[in-house]
């Protein structure tokens, strides 16, 4: 009898991976008032561009390179941006997004060493090379798609994208 | 008298064109066929996530205008570089069932695949192989947050990002910046991947940010049960 209910018990056992909920969110800001201060004593940002990210209700980053570049193009809401900037022959892209779409209620313990197995890794997908990565409990995203997706260096190895990461300095938001 | 046997006869020629049987929403959601999500053709392709029938991105529209629309792989595919050989326009590519490919052996991170690597997105063919004919529309009211050369951004108002790649350049329909209305048009399929052409589909992929704890990433969702879905509501005619 109770080899037969052990093997009842068996399957809901197996099946017993991750479950999903759907259910908006918003990510906690984490940013220290050391590290506000850092960005308001530089003011290495000019104010155009200060102005224009103003409305996203977190920290924007941006290469540092491109601050002052006037043919980028930035998209902003209060809880996401994008900034392209285009290059010769590639764009160049950063966004962050303080949102999150679904949340795993259960058994996620094998999804989180996964996910944490891709964060910040510089990955090539469709000739596109990006890295996804946090700071300050909030999501970015950054990437270079080229015009020679195969033959471009910038899109066929990392060390274009990890300068401009490393160089990724706060120009903003509603700090 | 001739004139009215002409007019009759002109009648009876128009209405047989219209395939009567294709225009009843029906008998094309019956032709319709899929294998599950995370079964890969071949199996050698890769390893799909079986078994997980979640329906990550609910209540979208499907990204191609119009049906016939056919879900495969296209590397592995007749034609593809690890396919079996023959043209890319073969018939077999144009038919169903659909099958996964998200899951398809790449060397790109994946958590939501076995192997933690994956394709990131399924490819879609339009109805016939030919590019710049089949438009991809927007799956969801959102704005364009970024178009390069060969990819356009979409932002739900979800907060998920779409990918929509390959499209004709010169065909776009829409800007950087601008706000899109669900099913609105943004360019037509094709196979521009730069200056190396690919084949001609649709690569779609959808980026959305997962809590697990206290962790949150963002990362590509398997969107194949969300395409069946949306997929089947296009044939009903109510996409």
């Amino acid at each position: 009898m109770r080899f037969i209910l052990v093997l009842m018990v068996i399957p809901f056992f197996l099946q017993a991976e991750e479950r999903v909920e759907v259910k908006n969110g918003l990510l906690k800001v984490d940013l220290s008032s050391k590290e506000i201060q850092r960005y308001k004593n530089s003011r290495s940002a000019p104010t155009p561009l200060q102005k224009r990210v103003s409305v996203v209700a977190m920290p924007v980053y941006m290469p540092k390179e491109f601050i002052k570049n006037r043919d980028i193009t930035i998209v902003a809401d209060k809880n996401f941006y994008t900034i392209s900037i285009p290059l010769k022959g590639a764009l160049l892209m950063i966004s962050g997004d303080r949102t999150y779409q679904q949340k795993v209620i259960s058994g996620g313990e094998k999804l989180e060493k996964m996910m944490k197995l891709t964060d910040s890794k510089f990955m090539i997908s469709e000739g596109i090379m990006g890295v996804d990565f946090q700071r300050h409990g909030v999501n970015y995203s950054l990437s270079v798609e080229c015009d020679d997706p195969y033959g471009d260096s910038r899109c066929t190895k990392k060390s274009f994208l990890k300068k401009i990461y490393n160089d990724l300095i706060l120009v903003g938001g509603d700090l | 008298m001739r004139i009215a046997l002409l007019m009759v006869v002109a009648l009876l020629f128009v209405s047989c064109q219209r395939e009567p049987s294709a225009q009843n929403p029906s008998s094309k959601i019956n032709k319709f066929s899929y294998t599950a999500a995370g079964y890969l053709f071949p199996p050698s392709s890769g390893d799909g996530k079986r078994g997980d029938n979640y329906i990550y991105a609910p209540n979208i529209r499907f990204p191609l205008e119009n049906a016939p629309a056919y879900v495969n792989s296209q590397v592995y595919g007749v034609g593809g570089y690890l396919g079996a050989k023959g043209s890319l326009c073969d018939k077999r590519n144009y038919q169903y069932p659909w099958h996964d490919n998200y899951c398809e052996k790449r060397s790109w991170g994946m958590p939501l695949c076995p192997k933690g690597k994956g394709h990131q997105g399924d490819d879609i063919r339009s109805s016939t192989c030919e590019k710049n004919r089949y438009y991809a529309v927007a799956v969801e009211r959102g704005i364009i947050t970024k178009i390069g050369s060969y990819s356009v951004y979409l932002r739900g108002e979800s907060g998920r990002t779409y990918r929509y790649l390959h499209l004709s350049s010169n065909s776009l329909k829409v800007k950087t910046g601008q706000r899109v209305s669900r099913g609105q048009r943004i360019g037509l399929v094709s196979n521009n991947m730069g200056s190396t052409p690919t084949s001609i589909h649709l690569h779609f992929d959808v980026k959305e940010t997962i809590m697990v704890g206290n962790r949150a990433q963002t990362v590509y969702i398997p969107i194949y049960t969300s395409l069946v879905d949306s997929y089947k509501r296009l044939l009903r005619g109510r996409p």
